[in-house]
């Protein structure tokens, strides 16, 4: 049997209920002022996870195909926005936020194909230095200053 | 009704301070430009700009997410009109008959009643609101944790149950949303519970991060995966205000969609969109010609662009006077409220009174501004439609970045963040709905403080839910909601066997 991407959701979040369920049970149970203690909460909706889950994972008119399909080129895009995600979260604080931010939408325009360079560097430095303008000076946020203090 | 005038005269007073007033336009502008860019709905927004708001007073910065939250209902029937997509999912109906009268070369009425039945539906759902707040308090402050435990469990309920395609996934996730917030410290005693030793977790996790992830992120990813082309409209926009006959055809329409609108959007969980789809579906089943329908009538524009604008002034409603949020959005907003050290509900109007009575006369100053803004502004508006997808969403996803890391200076949460992005868009990408995630992760610490505060005064007697009467009601109603699906299900299945045998 091929496991579809809604059942596949439904069975995850049950075994993720199954998980909950297993770590709270050294929780504690009761209080001395009466009433439910911490475990509780964690253990009642583990519960209802798993039969809410269990239930969509294998009721038979969950289509087992219900996601639209995607456009041409649109995995290898989404691929490359999550690569460049993950990449300016490991360099955001290492290289600081103009170091990091201005490649990072640089790659984002190409890959989106925005193919006009002047175009690119417009954005990419405009929106950095805006955005740097909003949050460190206007608010006064501390952002990471990076090897060169910006 | 002086007290009422009094309160009023209050709330003008902030309303009108000139930095106020300059947030109420930004809000209004925003939420407007917000709006007209198909793919941004008003929740992705207001999470995107909760971070810039927390120099800001927390006046300022409400009657700024509020204007943004009403702004965005203005400006989402711009596309829906002129390109036929909606820039956000309330003005799905909008289309139907606006895109026909673009195509009839009526753009400029349909563009003009949606403003005039939004500013309307508008103000009088402010006026509502203002009317029908000081009631709900005085019975909200009758309430112990037993019914709180039951008005949050209402609104969970229904709004896991309402949104999205199927009861089932709505009611998982604002389950998986509970759980979530059962991460960090137990409400009531302190005892860490699944931090796995990461001290970022201690307090839970932060509703910000989670919340603009599984909204701004994905949708990012959801459209990267999509074609990034996009339709700009070049056509002239002449003869904004409708003719007489429109203002005869909608006569009743606006009234009737304004209090349709505002009832759907006080329920809990409803929201803009089931109120725009009622009103278009009342107007045509009362209309003399329904068949028209569809087909370019301005009733089909009225309609609904008037019911999603007054259901976000009755989401208010709940929020303000009980602390249960009505909607995405305003679940959000109580998120952004409990940051800033306020708590929602009847309490707020006799501690903060010019916090809340600033924002309702705000909410009346935004919608004129919106009706003198937009009307002369929409060439601005149809400019704004023409910046491409492959330019907006790296802005947005560095915008994502740099609000998450300000609020908290915790790099730990831009990996929350991401990694909430990517089941947000998993799940999206199969129908299940993520607003009632964000609802279990900001009502489920509440949820469990109250139920067990509860228990604590009734020394554990579970009675203590049913002999309060209101509780009882509530629990009753959240019951029959659970259960009338089970039920008419068993009765289908029951009728349909003798039925072929008879």
């Amino acid at each position: 049997m091929i496991l579809g991407g809604n059942r596949a959701i439904g069975l995850g979040l049950a075994l993720l209920g199954l998980v909950a369920i297993a770590l709270a049970s050294g929780f504690r149970e009761g209080t001395a002022t009466g009433g439910p203690g911490t475990r509780f909460l964690p253990v009642l909706v583990g519960v209802i996870v798993i039969v809410l889950g269990a239930a969509i994972a294998l009721r038979p008119s969950a289509s087992p195909n219900a996601a639209t399909p995607l456009e041409p080129g649109g995995s290898r895009r989404g691929i490359w926005t999550l690569a460049a995600i993950l990449g300016y979260v490991l360099l955001f604080e290492r290289l600081g936020f103009v170091l990091a931010s201005v490649p990072f939408l640089v790659v984002l325009l190409l890959e989106y194909g925005e193919r006009r360079w002047p175009v690119v560097l417009a954005v990419a430095l405009g929106a950095t230095g805006a955005t740097y303008g909003l949050f460190a000076v206007w608010l006064g946020v501390p952002l990471p200053p990076g090897p060169f203090g910006r | 009704m002086t007290d009422l005038l009094q309160h009023l005269a209050l709330g003008f007073g902030v309303a009108l301070i000139p930095v106020n007033l300059l947030y109420c336009f930004v809000g209004v502008v925003v939420g407007t430009a917000i709006g007209v860019l198909p793919g941004i709905g008003p929740v992705t927004t207001v999470a995107m700009l909760v971070p810039l708001t927390f120099g800001m007073n927390p006046t300022a910065a409400l009657i700024m997410l509020a204007g943004i939250y009403y702004g965005s209902q203005y400006g989402g029937s711009t596309t829906a009109i002129l390109i036929n997509t909606p820039g956000e999912t309330s003005s799905v109906m909008t289309c139907l008959d606006g895109y026909q009268m673009a195509r009839q070369g009526r753009a400029g009425p349909a563009l003009g009643m949606a403003a005039i039945g939004s500013f309307i539906a508008g103000t009088i759902s402010v006026v509502l609101l203002m009317l029908l707040a000081r009631p709900l308090i005085r019975v909200a402050l009758e309430f112990g944790p037993a019914e709180y435990f039951a008005i949050m469990l209402l609104a969970l309920l229904t709004l896991g149950g309402l949104t999205g395609e199927s009861v089932m996934k709505g009611l998982l996730m604002a389950a998986f949303g509970l759980l979530l917030g059962t991460v960090g410290g137990d409400p009531m005693t302190g005892t860490p519970r699944f931090t796995f030793g990461e001290p970022s977790l201690l307090d839970g996790l932060e509703f910000l991060p989670v919340t603009i992830g599984l909204f701004a992120v994905a949708e990012v990813l959801t459209t990267a995966t999509r074609s990034l082309a996009h339709d700009v409209y070049a056509a002239p926009i002449r003869g904004l205000l409708p003719s007489r006959a429109d203002w005869w055809a909608c006569r009743w329409t606006l009234p009737r969609a304004s209090l349709i609108g505002f009832v759907v959007g006080v329920l809990p969980g409803a929201g803009a969109t089931l109120a725009s789809i009622i009103a278009y579906l009342t107007e045509k089943r009362l209309s003399r010609h329904p068949e028209r329908f569809g087909t370019g009538v301005i009733e089909g524009v009225a309609a609904p662009e008037t019911a999603n604008n007054a259901a976000s002034g009755g989401a208010m409603v709940p929020l303000l006077t009980l602390g249960v949020p009505g909607s995405g959005t305003t679940a959000i907003m109580l998120g952004a409220l409990m940051l800033w050290g306020l708590r929602p509900g009847p309490l707020l109007f006799e501690k903060n009174p010019d916090l809340v009575w600033g924002l309702i006369a705000s909410m009346y100053i935004g919608n004129v501004l919106l009706l003198i803004l937009n009307l002369p502004l929409i060439g601005l508006w149809v400019r704004l439609l023409s910046v491409p997808p492959r330019i907006l969403m790296p802005l947005i996803l560095l915008f994502c970045f740099t609000g998450t890391y300000a609020v908290s200076g915790n790099p730990f949460d831009l990996w929350v963040m991401v990694a909430f992005g990517i089941v947000g868009f998993v799940l999206q990408r199969y129908g299940y709905p993520v607003a009632p995630i964000v609802l279990g992760l900001i009502l489920g610490p509440m949820l469990e403080t109250h139920f067990r505060r509860a228990l604590i005064v009734s020394r554990g007697n579970y009675a203590i839910f049913l002999q309060r009467p209101i509780a009882a009601a509530l629990l009753a109603v959240a019951a029959i909601y659970l259960l009338a699906p089970v039920v008419a299900w068993a009765w289908r299945r029951r009728r349909v066997p003798a039925v072929a045998e008879g």
